[in-house]
């Protein structure tokens, strides 16, 4: 009953795939809204006492998962509408995509809520594996190749994880089938080279889950591939999923070798995934995969605030919904240019502002918020991640990682203005934009200025309780 | 012979498959090893039921049998057709090069099993070794119907070392995994027909690069 009580908001989905099965194409956008407002509805429910997640980590990320995904179902409905109008998708292409976005938003979900270790490296297999089948949705010659690289990459690195789960789980004598993910007190003497092989395999495993240098070679193309929904969810929810899994199982190491292994695994991943996203960012042309460089750096940041500790757990939660706003934003607004002009590279879909002059000001918006900009909400993560990591004595980590973000912000703000504005002699036709692929997008915007720091204020325990459980309190006391 | 030599035994079967199927020129050669391999897990958690007398094992063992023996190869088959004759390795070292580094990968997984101070250290050594040539196996062979195999065979020697670190996987954890290996197998076989449908060619390395 208690394990019921933990995890049944999946369930709406497993029941909306049973549902959406036999049902006619047609109905699918409306059926999809709807199950947007269950999933919703599911984050009240712990204050009636019928929904209760097993910890306060997983309540945050399953806050996450959950409104991301339903903002995917929401957005899903006009973007697919459009993308089948305008590519011909025949109705079982479009069947399949809800379905195998049914299956994406649950394995998130489940991603939060699993309590038992060996579950959630099966949940993960099972976003990665409905989120490949998503990328290829387009058909298209990119698609495949991209698919193709995302499946091999990610599934091997997903089968060492499992391995390093396996020794690791062995290494601190933890029960395999224990419903908890809290650290055990153990009794029996354990095996630190199996804990360490299994952390450095653990780390390549989930790293390549989540896209972190240098285990990112899959992500640039499946991102900038994949439809604006799902691209959208990898880079929100799935990679800081990945991220966090990886931080619980490192917790669990602490009786067994220091915590600072962990901590530096993490510090070294986030500092190598803020080189390679400084590296690429300047050189792209083309909308969509600029952001998903921007993914890179953006979960790098995630790993260096885990892996400072102190305050900078704090910033690593926070920015995990503050980046998800601000690049579910970017991804639904690369999406709606790519439906609106049919491309979304440069030379061609510049002069945004003034063709589309919603779907640019969203654009201006998003790409001001991404950089780091006050008064937007990653501004303030991004600050508490770098002001933690002084605070716990990371200095030469925190320089060298705001080097690499001032670089990244060059890169960005080099680029955007050409997307924005068109050089020379204006004469760009204004193209109609439609209202049912802004509107999801506009209430993003209205996030990206109030809501990013709405969430900690609405939920401040289960935001600190959430942060003591990935070791805040340990970081003070040291 | 003892159990222990039993168990061995099985582990050297699913290493020489693996090698195996780094070398073969063909995907119906590919697919006859995958099944042996299957065979083989299947073998060594037979082995290790008796000799932890853990029935638990033996579900495993018909899971496995079924699942990948007759499922996994089954999916498979649906992409196959279009790659059955085709074999297009350009690679850049020879096959002289490539057994040098399996006799190098295979000291060092022998070593990593005594390493570990797990039960079984000598079985645990030869799949540690056969994990370490599996994963060579993907960095090394570019055709299409190559990756996929080694990716499967791959599948097959991380679960059995799974199983061997811990004598038994909790079961609604193994149906899962299975499903996992067996949905990995129709994306695969799905891809791989698409592909050889698009490009003409077995080789990946004929898709070319993405952008970027």
């Amino acid at each position: 009953m208690m394990i019921w009580l933990n995890i049944w908001p999946v369930a709406i989905l497993a029941v909306a795939i049973g549902c959406a099965v036999p049902m006619p194409v047609r109905w699918l956008p409306r059926f999809t809204a709807l199950v947007a407002v269950l999933l919703l509805a599911s984050l009240f429910m712990p204050l009636l006492g019928l929904f209760h997640p097993a910890d306060a980590l997983a309540l945050w990320f399953n806050i996450t998962a959950t409104v991301f995904g339903a903002f995917a179902l929401w957005f899903s409905g006009p973007y697919v509408l459009a993308e089948s109008r305008l590519h011909a998708w025949p109705d079982s292409r479009v069947k399949g995509y809800y379905l195998g976005l049914y299956t994406f938003v649950g394995s998130l979900m489940a991603m939060a809520l699993v309590a038992n270790y060996l579950l959630l490296w099966v949940s993960l297999e099972i976003a990665t594996l409905s989120s490949v089948y998503l990328v290829e949705t387009s058909g298209t010659r990119t698609s495949l190749e991209a698919a193709w690289k995302y499946l091999v990459i990610t599934e091997t690195g997903g089968l060492a994880g499992l391995v390093g789960t396996v020794l690791l789980l062995l290494g601190v004598g933890r029960n395999l089938t224990a419903w908890s993910l809290a650290p055990a007190v153990v009794s029996h003497p354990l095996s630190a080279t199996a804990v360490v092989a299994g952390m450095l395999l653990a780390t390549v495993g989930y790293g390549t889950k989540a896209g972190l240098a240098p285990f990112h070679t899959w992500l640039p193309d499946a991102h900038s591939e994949a439809p604006a929904p799902v691209s959208a969810l990898l880079s929100g929810v799935k990679l800081a999923g990945a991220v966090l899994i990886m931080d619980r199982l490192f917790m669990l190491t602490v009786p067994v070798v220091s915590r600072v292994w962990g901590q530096d695994i993490l510090i070294t991943l986030g500092l190598l995934s803020l080189a390679v996203a400084a590296s690429f960012v300047a050189f792209q042309r083309e909308l969509k995969r600029l952001w998903a460089y921007s993914s890179i750096e953006h979960i790098g940041l995630i790993a260096l605030g885990l892996g400072f500790g102190g305050l900078a757990i704090l910033g690593a939660l926070l920015h995990i919904w503050t980046h998800g706003i601000n690049k579910t934003l970017l991804f639904y607004n690369a999406g709606t240019v790519r439906v609106l002009h049919h491309h979304s590279a440069l030379p061609s879909s510049s002069g945004l502002l003034e063709s589309t002059p919603y779907t640019g000001g969203l654009l201006a918006l998003g790409a001001t918020g991404i950089v780091g900009l006050p008064p937007f909400a990653p501004f303030w993560s991004e600050l508490l991640i770098l002001v933690g990591g002084v605070t716990q004595h990371h200095t030469v980590a925190v320089v060298l990682a705001m080097v690499l973000l001032l670089a990244i912000f060059g890169g960005i703000t080099q680029r955007m203005p050409q997307w924005l504005f068109t050089p020379g002699r204006s004469g760009k036709r204004r193209v109609t934009e439609a209202w049912p692929l802004i509107i999801p997008t506009m209430t993003l915007g209205v996030l990206l200025v109030v809501g990013g720091l709405a969430l900690p204020a609405l939920v401040p325990q289960t935001f600190h309780q959430a942060a003591v459980i990935l070791g805040l309190a340990r970081s003070f006391s040291h | 012979m003892s159990m222990t030599i039993w168990l061995r035994l099985m582990a050297s079967f699913i290493w020489i498959f693996t090698a195996g199927s780094l070398l073969v020129k063909n995907n119906r050669s590919a697919r006859i090893l995958y099944r042996l391999d299957v065979l083989a897990q299947t073998g060594l958690f037979a082995v290790l039921a008796v000799l932890a007398s853990n029935s638990g094992l033996w579900v495993s063992a018909a899971l496995v049998l079924v699942v990948k023996g007759a499922g996994v190869p089954g999916v498979m088959r649906r992409g196959s057709y279009a790659v059955e004759r085709d074999y297009s390795a350009q690679g850049k070292f020879g096959m002289s090069f490539v057994l040098a580094l399996t006799v190098a990968l295979t000291v060092m997984g022998f070593y990593l099993g005594q390493q570990l101070n797990v039960r079984h250290p000598v079985t645990m050594g030869i799949l540690w070794a056969a994990w370490l040539v599996g994963f060579l196996h993907l960095t090394l062979r570019y055709e299409i119907w190559s990756e996929a195999w080694a990716l499967l065979n791959f599948e097959i020697i991380t679960s059995a070392l799974a199983v061997l670190l811990l004598t038994q996987f909790p079961l609604v954890s193994d149906i899962l995994t299975d499903g996992v290996a067996v949905a990995m197998a129709l994306l695969l076989s799905v891809f791989m027909a698409l592909m050889r449908a698009q490009y003409g060619s077995s080789d990946v390395r004929k898709a070319g690069e993405l952008q970027g």
